[in-house]
């Protein structure tokens, strides 16, 4: 099935301040029998330190992929996505948006500000493996990634 | 399967000067269960005539998604995914690129220039196929697009 041929082990940040969301990403990669190195963080301000490699995230590794939920405490998802988009050395890592919103508006202003996809948070757990299963076929399995 | 409302009629335009290529895309997305309205353009010209409603494309339909291949004659595809990522009207609208070059390069510009992917062409028809059915399940089926 694979276009491209089969990446090694890639990394995904998930920011999301919500425990049981990140937990449903990771156990629904396990259950496509899938497993790149799924790193978490729970806020904005977090995710910035991530991925400038600041304090306890000095040695972090760079994300092939982030999902990024929009609603955070702290500095919003929104808001985390402009700040990567408009960081020369963070801007070509795709962002998708995973939120609960279906806000025209913060659809709109996500792929304005270059999301690179945005998704509405699944229901339930069948659903979000068949989600996870989307992102992983397209993002690690079709695309070719930046170096 | 999926869990969102499914989009019937999608408007994609194809940006592509090679009729082999595009003949390829077409029937690759013809073998997909669903309307899509596909528009081609053959040059870098063309492509931002039509994005701009001048001429013969007056009546053009905003796309929903854009697949543009790098290797144009005249302006190039780097040049038209500029434009699009730079006009406020536009940007929003999400830029596959789909190119028979692997140069790192060329990959790295294109996500500076803030495309939405980037699939190095496939050989086959087959995989044309696979990479289709990729496509349709991420950004048909899972993420929500921009209106």
């Amino acid at each position: 099935m694979s276009i491209s041929s089969e990446k090694g082990s890639s990394t995904i940040l998930i920011v999301d301040d919500n425990p049981a969301d990140v937990r449903l990403i990771k156990e629904a990669f396990f259950e496509i029998g899938k497993s790149p190195e799924l790193m978490a963080v729970h806020s904005g301000n977090d995710a910035m330190a991530f991925l400038r490699r600041t304090g306890k995230w000095a040695n972090a590794t760079r994300p092939d992929l982030i999902i990024l939920d929009i609603g955070l405490p702290g500095v919003q998802g929104g808001d985390v996505l402009s700040m990567i988009k408009s960081d020369s050395s963070l801007l070509t890592i795709p962002v998708i948006m995973f939120t609960n919103s279906s806000n025209t508006d913060d659809i709109i202003t996500s792929y304005s500000n270059h999301a690179n996809g945005y998704i509405v948070k699944p229901i339930s757990f069948e659903d979000y493996i068949v989600t996870i299963r989307a992102i992983e076929a397209f993002w690690l399995q079709t695309v070719t990634l930046p170096n | 399967m999926s869990m969102f409302l499914t989009r019937d009629r999608l408007n994609i335009l194809i940006i592509e000067d090679n009729e082999g290529d595009i003949r390829l895309i077409e029937e690759a997305f013809q073998e997909l269960d669903r309307t899509l309205s596909l528009n081609v353009v053959v040059n870098g010209e063309d492509a931002i005539s039509y994005l701009k409603k001048e001429g013969q494309w007056s009546a053009a339909l905003r796309p929903d998604i854009i697949l543009l291949d790098l290797n144009l004659p005249g302006i190039g595809g780097g040049e038209v995914l500029s434009y699009i990522k730079k006009d406020k009207n536009l940007r929003a609208i999400p830029v596959i690129i789909l190119s028979n070059s692997s140069r790192n390069e060329d990959i790295a510009a294109s996500y500076q220039a803030c495309a939405s992917c980037y699939i190095v062409k496939p050989l086959t028809f087959q995989d044309y196929i696979n990479m289709m059915k990729v496509i349709e399940q991420f950004w048909f089926n899972t993420v929500i697009l921009p209106n």
